[in-house]
């Protein structure tokens, strides 16, 4: 009889809290015979769970593979290796976080702000709102207040659109281009340390 | 006759570099696409293009030719809430303000929260822009 074949690929997220005993499905996902893909995957690989950033390679969880079921061929897809993190039981102080979330929207309020009179002194917007005024009406006005002010509204309505808000909030589950910046440089950070964890080790 | 020569073409390229560059900047950045996604009709690239062009062209006719419509108050308001949505997608698509955005919610803590963030940087543009127009001496 021909020696038995499972592949693996690393899954993405791990999904206990430290430490929880981890085992070997929680790393990686199989596909071969049925009842050697049950005894696989409940290998112990941390008995006592992760507490930190743990990295894995191909290589090892082939030999885990192999200690447990002689003879048998492992095959990976995919990446070589992986890095988790164990989720953190959060006991978050309430006032730090109402603290922390105010003090960003203060930050980020005047940022803004400031932000967007700096770009408007520097293309000279008013002068703009100036011609487009006499274009239409014909007089010549120092401070279009009208046309100003309806103008700033639709910057408001301008970023709403682009960041999707409305959309937001009727379904949450098309991603809008924050999210997808935010997956983008999460995906960075997790990269940089797993291949500096690599560095380490070897 | 040679000078009008140099003139002319000194002004053509002038405009080539600027228009190819103000088209590049809204298309790399973002926003056209996000505009003609939101129309649903992908099939109009071309309907669409040439609204650019037309739109560049009739604005810097606008701005040099200094003639006047007259009278006709009644499109300000909508005019001005549209021109203030393109700059505020444009304010938005820059990549500072996702990054600054991302970059907050991540070192503090709160990717939960991050939705109250851009409402609140929403807001503060809005003031701030208020505040620009609408205080005497601030231009």
């Amino acid at each position: 009889m021909d020696n038995p074949e499972v592949y693996f690929q690393f899954k993405p997220f791990y999904k206990k809290y430290t430490g929880e005993k981890a085992l070997l499905g929680d790393f990686i996902e199989l596909a071969g015979p049925e009842n050697l893909k049950e005894k696989i995957e409940c290998i112990i690989v941390f008995p006592n769970g992760i507490n930190t950033q743990v990295r894995l390679t191909a290589v090892q969880i082939v030999q885990l593979i192999q200690q447990e079921v002689p003879g048998i061929a492992v095959i990976p897809i995919g990446e070589s290796s992986a890095l988790y993190e164990p989720k953190q039981r959060s006991k978050e102080n309430p006032v730090l976080l109402f603290l922390r979330v105010a003090f960003s929207m203060v930050l980020l309020f005047i940022g803004a702000a400031l932000a967007i009179m700096y770009f408007h002194s520097d293309v000279d917007m008013n002068k703009a709102h100036q011609i487009i005024y006499y274009f239409i009406t014909g007089e010549k006005v120092d401070n279009p207040v009208l046309f100003t002010v309806s103008y700033s509204l639709g910057i408001g309505m301008g970023i709403a659109i682009f960041l999707d808000i409305f959309a937001k909030m009727k379904n949450k589950e098309n991603p809008g281009p924050l999210e997808l910046e935010m997956h983008q440089s999460e995906k960075e950070l997790r990269e940089y340390l797993r291949d500096q964890e690599g560095k380490k080790q070897n | 006759m040679i000078k009008a020569v140099i003139t002319i073409v000194t002004g053509v390229s002038g405009g080539l570099a600027v228009g190819a560059s103000v088209t590049a900047f809204f298309t790399v950045i973002g926003v056209t696409v996000k505009i003609i996604e939101w129309s649903r009709k992908k099939e109009y690239t071309l309907l669409y293009q040439c609204s650019i062009v037309l739109g560049a062209l009739v604005s810097c006719f606008i701005y040099f030719s200094g003639l006047t419509l007259k009278h006709l108050q009644i499109i300000i308001i909508p005019l001005g809430f549209m021109m203030g949505i393109f700059v505020g997608m444009l304010a938005a698509a820059l990549t500072e303000t996702l990054d600054i955005i991302t970059v907050a919610a991540k070192k503090l803590n709160i990717v939960r929260w991050i939705y109250l963030i851009v409402v609140v940087t929403l807001l503060g543009k809005v003031v701030g822009s208020l505040l620009f127009f609408l205080i005497p001496g601030f231009f």
